[in-house]
């Protein structure tokens, strides 16, 4: 066997990391990272994102006893200060997602580090914590994003895909945490849908959400098999709406039934990483 | 079409073609828009299949006693001498996909003829031999195709996705002493299930396909495959079926196949070299 499982806290079998990217509307910046989020249907998406979705998750959250990870626009926490802050309050870990969601690749390093900065300040203001997690943007990026929000304090970034368990992030002078994800586990990019602007660009049509579901438990029995981290990426607009919530509370009583699952924040994940590196030294 | 007979009374012939392919797909299209050199998300999700999916991949193919071939870009042959060591190690076939998947290889003979052993000069300095099989990533020239198809070393090309029939190679029209083992689409994980929502793949950004469609969709070109008797392979990818669930795809997959004796599974270089053997002594071939 050239794979062989990685080791979890109180030997619990593998990781499952709820996360949720509150994009509210720039969600659209995931499709196109260049495209203005000033739209009213954008606009409108985002407020219902917040009012209806965003409380039906946190309710689930709540039933489940889960603490989730929430990946915020500094934008997006001032816009809406009083739901961020009710989420902080609830213990859910807020990290931050850029400011305005920024396409970094674009970016000269010093704009990049402008708009982290902003970003970090922001949730600062409205939660009252610098947050310690770092979410990209969707878009492209440089090793000088990763750089920086290092330097700028985060201890892990969650924005690459390159593996299925945390590893570090070689930056060169330092290493830097990463807590990998998959686009196959992320709610949006099977319903996201909008007429004008095409969302997504070739106007596929939704997915089946019990398939969806299903994909979602085929990951989970690999995770779960080779004792993986199962990052999974919520979005209340999408989650949180009447006909999907039930795909959250599915997935979650398939984890649970199954048995051995450590449920972590992304912050959680980072200190037991780093206990073992303390140990390794 | 005429119906062959494979070892062991198979029905149909079926290599697992890994298309080890790492970055450079993921590079490729970036690599020329501003900035794009210095993009490193996209090309994250190729590094899964070195970081990961291709030791998940060599799992399974052992655990189910399956010998495979994986057509590798030689900048990767070279990048990962210990990964590739292990496949090989494995009993695993490495086949010759370019030399960093760009499909431009060159606008002479001489160019074209040079990219491609620099290629196999890289695959022989790695592995002690060189490819026998070549999955190209781009057109040739016919007289560098020609060339090519007459060094003793060239076996066979993997690459029409609209056949189904093993044939020898033709070019211009003439047939060449190449083997020509079809790879069809309905055998590749990644129009099924890659997904970057920038840059854009798959263009448009259609929705993952369902893991339970997939395995369907491979199974019915199996029973396809032996219904008509063909002779196979896929281009699957470790960065796409490594994952831990997809890869429970794969593993299903080979439940069928070994449990499944109308279907002979080996690399592609044996079943081009028993397929050649028999044209040639015109046996086990019933016309």
């Amino acid at each position: 066997m050239f794979v062989n499982k990685a080791k979890w806290p109180n030997g619990m079998n593998n990781a499952v990391m709820i996360s949720v990217n509150l994009d509210a509307e720039y969600y659209v910046r995931i499709f196109d990272p260049d495209l203005s989020a000033d739209n009213k249907s954008f606009q409108d998406m985002g407020q219902k994102s917040i009012e209806i979705g965003l409380p039906r998750l946190l309710d689930v959250l709540n039933r489940y006893g889960i603490k989730a990870t929430f990946f915020v626009p500094g934008a997006i926490a001032e816009k809406y200060a009083d739901a961020l802050y009710s989420v902080a309050e609830l213990g859910h870990e807020i990290a931050c997602h850029g400011y305005e969601h920024e396409h970094m690749g674009v970016l000269s390093r010093e704009e990049q580090y402008k708009v982290i900065q902003k970003g970090i300040k922001a949730i600062q203001n409205v939660c009252g914590k610098v947050p310690a997690g770092f979410r990209a943007p969707e878009g492209e990026i440089t090793t000088d994003t990763l750089i920086l929000a290092k330097e700028l304090g985060f201890s892990y970034s969650s924005s690459l895909y390159a593996n299925d368990t945390p590893y570090y992030n070689d930056l060169g002078t330092s290493k830097f945490l990463e807590i990998p994800i998959h686009w196959s586990l992320y709610d949006l990019p099977y319903f996201a849908f909008d007429f004008s602007p095409c969302i997504p660009s070739g106007q596929s049509r939704i997915a089946c959400s019990d398939k969806v579901l299903n994909n979602w438990k085929w990951e989970y029995d690999g995770f779960h098999k080779y004792g993986a981290c199962y990052v999974l990426q919520l979005d209340p607009q999408c989650i949180g709406s009447q006909g999907k919530i039930y795909m959250l509370e599915e997935i979650l009583n398939y984890i649970i039934e199954k048995g051995g699952a450590w449920f972590a924040t992304g912050c959680e994940i980072f200190d037991y990483y780093d206990e073992l590196k303390e140990k390794l030294k | 079409m005429n119906k062959l007979i494979w070892p062991n009374g198979a029905k149909c012939a079926f290599s697992f073609g890994w298309d080890l392919d790492g970055d450079t797909i993921w590079r490729n299209k970036v690599v020329n828009i501003p900035n794009g050199e210095n993009y490193i998300r996209s090309r994250s999700i190729g590094l899964y299949g070195i970081m990961k999916g291709a030791h998940r991949i060599l799992d399974i193919m052992e655990k189910y006693k399956l010998k495979s071939t994986w057509f590798i870009p030689a900048e990767n042959v070279e990048r990962y001498p210990e990964l590739i060591q292990d496949i090989v190690s494995c009993g695993h076939e490495i086949a010759n996909h370019g030399l960093d998947h760009s499909d431009f290889y060159g606008n002479t003979i001489e160019e074209q003829l040079n990219n491609i052993s620099q290629s196999q000069d890289i695959i022989r300095r790695i592995t002690g031999k060189s490819a026998a099989g070549f999955r190209l990533t781009g057109p040739l020239l016919p007289e560098a195709e020609e060339i090519l198809s007459k060094d003793n070393n060239t076996l066979y090309f993997s690459y029409d996705i609209t056949e189904e029939k093993i044939d020898f190679h033709t070019v211009n029209g003439n047939r060449t002493s190449v083997v020509k083992l079809p790879c069809p689409l309905g055998l590749d994980d990644y129009i099924q299930m890659v997904y970057s929502s920038y840059p854009q793949v798959l263009v448009g950004q259609p929705r993952i396909a369902p893991y339970k469609d997939v395995l369907s969709n491979f199974i019915r070109e199996f029973e396809g495959a032996i219904r008509f008797g063909s002779a196979i392979t896929s281009a699957f990818h470790p960065q796409v079926s490594g994952t831990p669930g997809k890869a429970e795809i794969i593993e299903r997959l080979c439940e069928y196949i070994t449990s499944n004796s109308d279907v002979w599974c080996t690399t592609c270089e044996e079943i081009a070299t028993h397929w050649k053997k028999c044209m040639e002594e015109d046996t086990h071939v019933c016309k």
